[in-house]
């Protein structure tokens, strides 16, 4: 008997400490769930400073404490935690932080509703007051998790878009509509529960089913912010193509406007010569022919490597590297033409180029070498440059380090995406040759196969 | 090594020649450097690892027809060709050239030397002893792989022959990576020249065998793969 009743005081004990430790758990869930999402979905790296990130830790867990000393689970506490321990935990402008953490909570507490609504109609089947926190409500934790996870592998990933991308007047719908949604079922809610007796099961799994649409329709909503954001990365991908064609395409232009002019004068230069001739001053002759020989040369395309295309872009980024006082060699010959589309080759060489002139300009010494070889079954470029100072990502894609991060940093993806297109291969390095610090990218293109081809 | 140099004008190819040989001094490097003041004398006895070759010869002969036929004749030999600016200017190369070098710019060929001589890289012997005790030589360029057999290794050269030998593996493939070997996984070493394919997990050796890539040494692999293709050709 004694030892019974020994068993149910401990009992007794265990669950008063499962009641107590409810809120600590409820407070390290939602803090996996804050983690989550602004690591993954928004994309912002925790800061480096380990002090901070125990501070973060624990500020969450102290709350717990202070919740479990209480007895309570008040909004203030939450909210200072939350807050606290998201600014702590990551990198970033502290009113972003603060506006990042303010609507997650908004938005983390509608899905939290959400599924605690759901596990109450799956498992309970309705019909529960009593507005504290139990341990039946904490599996919801797990089922938005989930669908956070979703919502990252299948939208974020998957498209190489994150939250932090998405227009603000999508973010706002996002939490607006939710908003109503929540608002409207827990009216429905409570109207189910008060009179339970009156509606059965049915209505209940139509409840659901009705929540799981509406999660559905944010999902929805988030996939077309998503898709805006894709055509407009396309576009811009396009117009860039567009402004380097046009570009080249001006320099031709400049180019044959000098021929023509050469033209035009070579009359008159004739006759000049011919007088020069007639008096015999053979010494003026050789001078004056020098002179136009000068001239025609510099309409003359420099560079010639057996591509015409190739040597179109390359010309006009020697014409660029010469006017801003930039070394730039190109060594290697092709015996025919690369076998790249128009589109590819301008993409692949423009952005490599482009990107390799804008790092040269600001260093002292500037200089952009182009190695072309030819083997058999392969075509490799490699392009490097001279950079300020060396980097070496361990994420394998740099950056940009230009102000304007929206228009550029795709350079590389571009490159990327035409490298893999063509079944190539690349590499980027960081290195000091001389003393100097240069950024080398090498690329490796099979001969043997087009585009869309599949490798046997 | 035997380095030719095929230029009509007197004066140039004596200047080629002197600097090839002066490289050949300085690096100390043996090489029998020829001088041919025609194609056609060159083709006579066609025997030659690196040739410096001129585009336009005397006598309406051409550099590239030269080389075609070189190429045809199923040379190995690397070819250089000199031209001058006019030349340069002409759009189109037929054929696959080691490098152009613009004789203005003659000291472009230290760099075309340099490359050269770092395609040779492989051009070498090492000895181990094997298991009698016997100094073996052995060709770097004839080496397939080296595999661990027992406590010893086992050199397997491209005709078939094989040499086992003592050493570690890990000891011989510091020493042969910087000849163009690479450390595939724990039991092989394979001659990267040697490669005939390679997929994400595995490549095949042009004698057919199939050698896992160690999951460690995957990315680094590739790595030195493509330096090595990008270098030597296939």
């Amino acid at each position: 008997m004694r030892k019974c009743s020994v068993e149910v005081k401990s009992f007794h004990a265990v669950c008063a400490l499962g009641v107590i430790m409810i809120y600590m758990a409820d407070n390290l869930f939602n803090y996996v769930i804050y983690l989550f999402i602004i690591r993954c979905g928004f994309q912002i790296n925790p800061r480096k400073n380990r002090l901070f990130l125990a501070a973060s830790v624990l500020t969450v867990l102290s709350a717990g404490a202070y919740n479990i000393y209480f007895h309570t689970n008040s909004p203030i506490v939450y909210l200072c935690w939350s807050v606290l321990s998201i600014c702590l935990f990551f990198e970033d402008s502290l009113g972003h932080l603060l506006m990042l953490s303010a609507a997650l909570m908004y938005f983390t507490g509608i899905m939290d509703t959400f599924s605690v609504m759901l596990i109450q109609v799956v498992f309970i089947g309705g019909g529960v007051a009593g507005a504290d926190i139990t341990w039946w409500m904490e599996p919801a934790y797990l089922l938005s998790f989930l669908v956070y996870l979703l919502i990252y592998l299948k939208l974020l990933r998957k498209n190489d878009v994150y939250l932090c991308d998405i227009k603000l007047k999508y973010k706002a719908a996002l939490l607006i509509q939710g908003g109503i949604f929540q608002m409207f079922y827990n009216f429905v809610f409570y109207f189910f529960d008060e009179n339970h007796a009156r509606y059965g099961t049915d209505a209940y799994a139509v409840f659901m089913i009705s929540i799981v649409g509406a999660v559905y329709s944010m999902f929805l909503i988030l996939g077309l912010a998503i898709k805006n954001i894709l055509s407009d990365r396309q576009n811009r991908e396009l117009q860039s193509f567009m402004y380097m064609q046009k570009q080249q395409y001006d320099y031709q232009l400049r180019q044959s406007e000098a021929v023509r002019r050469l033209r035009h004068d070579l009359v008159n230069h004739m006759g000049v010569l011919r007088e020069l001739a007639n008096q015999k001053r053979t010494e003026e002759v050789k001078e004056y022919i020098d002179t136009i020989w000068k001239i025609q040369e510099a309409f003359e395309l420099k560079i010639h490597t057996g591509d015409g295309l190739l040597d179109v872009i390359l010309n006009y980024y020697l014409y660029l590297a010469e006017k801003e006082h930039i070394e730039f060699t190109v060594t290697g010959k092709l015996t025919g033409k690369t076998g790249f589309e128009m589109f590819d080759l301008t993409t692949l060489m423009g952005n490599i180029l482009q990107n390799a002139l804008e790092a040269a300009v600001r260093t002292t010494f500037p200089k952009i070498r182009v190695d072309i070889t030819e083997h058999k079954k392969e075509l490799f470029f490699v392009v490097s440059n001279s950079v300020e100072r060396e980097r070496n990502t361990a994420k394998g894609f740099l950056g940009t380090s230009k102000a304007d991060r929206v228009n550029h940093g795709f350079g590389l993806k571009n490159i990327a995406a035409v490298v893999h297109r063509y079944h190539g291969e690349y590499y980027m390095e960081s290195m000091v040759e001389n003393g100097e610090a240069m950024f080398k990218i090498s690329i490796a293109i099979p001969k043997d196969l087009r585009p869309g081809e599949e490798r046997v | 090594m035997k380095i030719c140099v095929v230029e009509d004008e007197a004066v140039w190819r004596d200047k080629i020649r002197a600097s090839v040989e002066k490289y050949c001094t300085d690096q100390n490097i043996s090489a029998q450097v020829n001088a041919f003041g025609s194609g056609k004398e060159f083709m006579e006895n066609a025997d030659a690892d690196l040739l410096f070759l001129d585009i336009e010869l005397a006598d309406g002969e051409d550099g590239f027809r030269i080389a075609e036929k070189l190429m045809d004749a199923g040379s190995q030999c690397r070819i250089c060709f000199l031209t001058s600016h006019a030349e340069m200017a002409r759009c189109g190369y037929r054929v696959n050239a080691f490098r152009y070098i613009d004789k203005k710019y003659l000291e472009e060929m230290d760099e075309a030397l340099d490359a050269f001589f770092k395609t040779r890289i492989q051009e070498r012997i090492i000895s181990c002893k094997d298991t009698a005790g016997i100094w073996r030589r052995i060709h770097l360029s004839e080496l397939l792989f080296v595999e661990t057999n027992g406590r010893k290794l086992r050199y397997l050269m491209r005709d078939g022959r094989e040499h086992i030998c003592e050493g570690r593996i890990s000891e011989t493939a510091k020493r042969l990576s910087a000849f163009g070997f690479f450390y595939v996984q724990r039991s092989y070493i394979v001659n990267l020249k040697y490669i005939e394919s390679v997929n994400s997990h595995e490549i095949m050796l042009c004698n057919g065998l199939r050698i896992a890539i160690g999951r460690v040494h995957s990315r680094e692999f590739r790595k030195e793969f493509f330096k090595w293709r990008m270098l030597f050709g296939d």
